[in-house]
């Protein structure tokens, strides 16, 4: 493919101009995500084909307010444009992105990126929010005066993509090579001096200037409220996690149903024996144990989405801020935290946003803590099998106020050890919070639809991979050796996963954990819910010895029958703290560069656990629920 | 017996991809690291991760346009 054929372009703007969703609606599902070489700062990468036929590569560059970087992630953007990083080649032509709204705060950015002499084509984006609050502009002023081709779009609703394309195929064509260029940290009297010209610009191209939108200050009014604004940050998450019960009850049913049958079907296929046996009881029942859990990981992940789309979750970082400062987190720490409620690789990655290396090194190591969705299936499982379903509060009932309950753990265990690390190890003083609060907008479809489909897609290829894998050495291991003739105990105990399992019990009998509970957690270690299908694994196998109704039923069932409501209670404990994510342990190792930090949060994590879980079982067995 | 032998085949492929996806992800990079140090170039390259050949690729990296 030729070079001309062949364009690179990088999309870069400061942080929520709009950047991402103008990358989803140009490159659709051509895209993939990766990390930049060397470092952990996500790299989405894309290509777009023009109906000319001409095929351009689409870089997604992290939000910078400047090329004077100030963290990790910014300095990826910095080096790229500048040529500097080894591994990404310098881009041809640059995509800058404007929120319309905002454009004193975005244009600074937009003069230092046309001074480094690379093609650069401004995309206007939100344009339609800024039409709305009166703004009209006269584009070729601002064209002139810039320099640079500007292309009004509104990325969420696809307008002016095909206009964007058709400038920046313009003007990369009449590009040269562009090998990048000597850069210098500009002065403070050049950066006021580059202000000054924005206003300048902004004053020739400004024809009517944008109304302060009064509704947004009205609604922020109540949200922002240190008393109203909490308790509505408390009302959403209670909705969040009972609307995960309730509304995925349906779907989950339907996959329950659907895995049931094919273990019917292929059981009644096939003659009784081991393949038999690995199909139903070691793939089916094993992998089927989680993918039931899909619907609400989606629900979770729609409610994320749609809150972070809609503006309201920079405002929860603003509400957060004042109980993070006094835990010892920097304000920006909540974004990081916030994704970790998805998985804590996400969240550590993100913690390259944070400038101040103690304050960075605090959120890595306390960013487990908080309740990712892998933890999601071990909670639900355990929930809808031993917590009753009575109503607390009109729509509000026990489990879903239970699973607010083990979440609301999830936020209040990272602050409180991230206050103990900032008191003890990690001292030192805390920054304040700048954070620029977004205009309410109603969420994209389309940004909604593509986030919950890349989820399921992460989702489904690691039921396919890891828990697939492991559910099969753990059939094998829970198969054989085979009992011997005369045996009296179930054919289980005689097993590899048996012995394996009673080896361990003792240590973890005074937390109330059996044997089988034992064997699984050791898979859990490279996935959390990977457990949830080692136990259905374990418990199909056991249950496959002529009972009938016992192998039937559904996984709930058989771990109300089997345990006390104190060992279940212990476990959920036990899974607030728990290290049990090898992955989490190793970028930890890759963004600190070093072995003593993953170490030292297995340690603190798993005495946590231990103890939480200690004092839970016995505390429990005290009441009476053992 | 074949079903036994098909579930121990699926079984002992599993495990095999299991310790690979293991090695690779623990020890392959130490191993490569010492080995260069060590002087073998040649043994290095051979035991390094899997992914990191083509972990520098720019971004027109496809399977038309190969880096290496």
């Amino acid at each position: 493919m030729s070079e001309l054929e062949y364009s690179r372009i990088a999309l870069a703007g400061i942080p929520n101009c709009g950047k991402t969703a103008l990358f989803n609606a140009l490159t659709g599902s051509r895209q993939k995500v990766g990390n930049y070489p060397g470092v952990t700062v996500e790299r989405k990468e894309g290509s777009i084909i023009l109906p000319n036929g001409r095929t351009f590569s689409l870089l997604d560059l992290p939000g910078t307010y400047s090329l004077d970087a100030r963290t990790p992630d910014e300095e990826i953007t910095r080096d790229v444009l500048l040529g500097r990083h080894a591994n990404v080649p310098v881009p041809q032509t640059l995509i800058a992105v404007a929120d319309a709204t905002n454009l004193e705060r975005n244009l600074g950015l937009v003069l230092e990126l046309r001074a480094l002499g690379m093609p650069v084509v401004l995309a206007l984006n939100m344009m339609d929010l800024a039409e709305v609050r009166g703004l009209v502009l006269n584009l070729e002023v601002l064209e002139r005066e810039l320099g640079v081709a500007v292309v009004p779009t509104v990325a969420v609703k696809r307008r002016g993509l095909e206009e964007l394309m058709g400038k920046v195929s313009q003007v990369s064509h009449a590009a040269n090579a562009f090998g990048g260029v000597e850069w210098t940290r500009p002065s403070a009297d050049e950066v006021r001096a580059r202000f000054a010209e924005v206003d300048r610009i902004l004053k020739l191209a400004t024809q009517t200037s944008s109304r302060p939108v009064k509704w947004t200050d009205r609604i922020d009014r109540v949200v922002l409220h240190p008393v109203f604004g909490m308790l509505l940050l408390g009302f959403v998450l209670a909705l969040m996690f009972q609307a995960i019960f309730t509304w995925a009850q349906f779907p989950m049913n339907l996959i329950q149903s659907a895995i049931n049958a094919l273990g019917d079907a292929v059981g009644s296929l096939m003659a009784n024996g081991p393949l038999k046996s690995l199909l139903v009881d070691g793939i089916i029942a094993g992998v089927g144990s989680v993918l039931v859990f899909l619907p609400q990981i989606l629900l979770l992940f729609f409610f994320i989405l749609v809150l972070e789309d809609s503006g309201y979750m920079a405002r929860a970082a603003f509400l957060m801020d004042k109980v993070m400062g006094k835990m010892g987190l920097h304000g920006r720490a909540f974004i990081p935290l916030l994704s970790s409620f998805a998985c804590a690789i996400p969240g550590i990655m993100s913690t390259r946003t944070i400038g101040n290396p103690r304050d960075r090194l605090t959120t890595i190591l306390v960013a487990p803590l908080t309740t990712c969705s892998a933890r999601l299936p071990v909670y639900a499982l355990l929930i809808s099998a031993f917590i009753p379903n009575h109503p607390v509060l009109g729509p509000i009932r026990l489990q879903g106020m239970v699973m607010f309950g083990l979440y609301a753990a999830g936020i209040i265990a990272p602050l409180t050890v991230a206050f103990i690390l900032r008191k003890t190890i990690l001292s030192g003083p805390t920054p304040p919070l700048l954070i620029e609060l977004p205009s309410y907008k109603i969420p994209g479809l389309r940004n909604v639809v593509m986030g919950l489909v890349e989820r399921s897609r992460l989702f489904l290829r690691r039921a396919g991979t890891v828990i697939l894998s492991l559910s099969i050495l753990l059939w094998f291991l829970a198969s054989y050796p085979k009992p011997p003739l005369n045996a009296t105990e179930p054919a289980i105990n005689y097993s590899y996963a048996g012995k394996i399992g009673h080896a361990i019990e003792p240590a973890l009998r005074p937390l109330g954990f059996d044997w089988k509970i034992s064997v699984a957690l050791i898979p859990g270690f490279a996935a959390r819910e990977v457990m949830i299908g080692a136990l259905g694994t374990v418990y199909a196998v056991d249950s496959n010895n002529g009972d009938k109704e016992a192998s039937r039923a559904v996984l709930g069932q058989k771990l109300a029958r089997d345990w006390s409501l104190a060992t279940a209670l212990s476990l959920l404990a036990w899974y607030i703290f728990a290290p049990q994510c090898l992955s989490t342990l190793a970028i930890t190792r890759r963004e600190t560069n070093s072995w003593r930090w993953p170490m030292f949060m297995l340690l603190y994590m798993s005495l946590l656990a231990y103890s939480a879980s200690f004092l839970v079982f016995h505390l429990a067995k005290a009441a009476g629920w053992a | 017996m074949i079903q036994e032998w098909i579930a121990f085949g699926i079984v002992a492929l599993v495990a095999l991809l299991v310790l690979r996806k293991a090695y690779q992800a623990i020890l392959a990079a130490p191993l490569a690291a010492w080995l260069l140090r060590q002087g073998h170039v040649k043994w290095a390259m051979k035991l390094r991760p899997s992914g990191e050949a083509t972990g520098g690729c720019g971004t027109g990296c496809n399977s038309n346009n190969k880096c290496h």
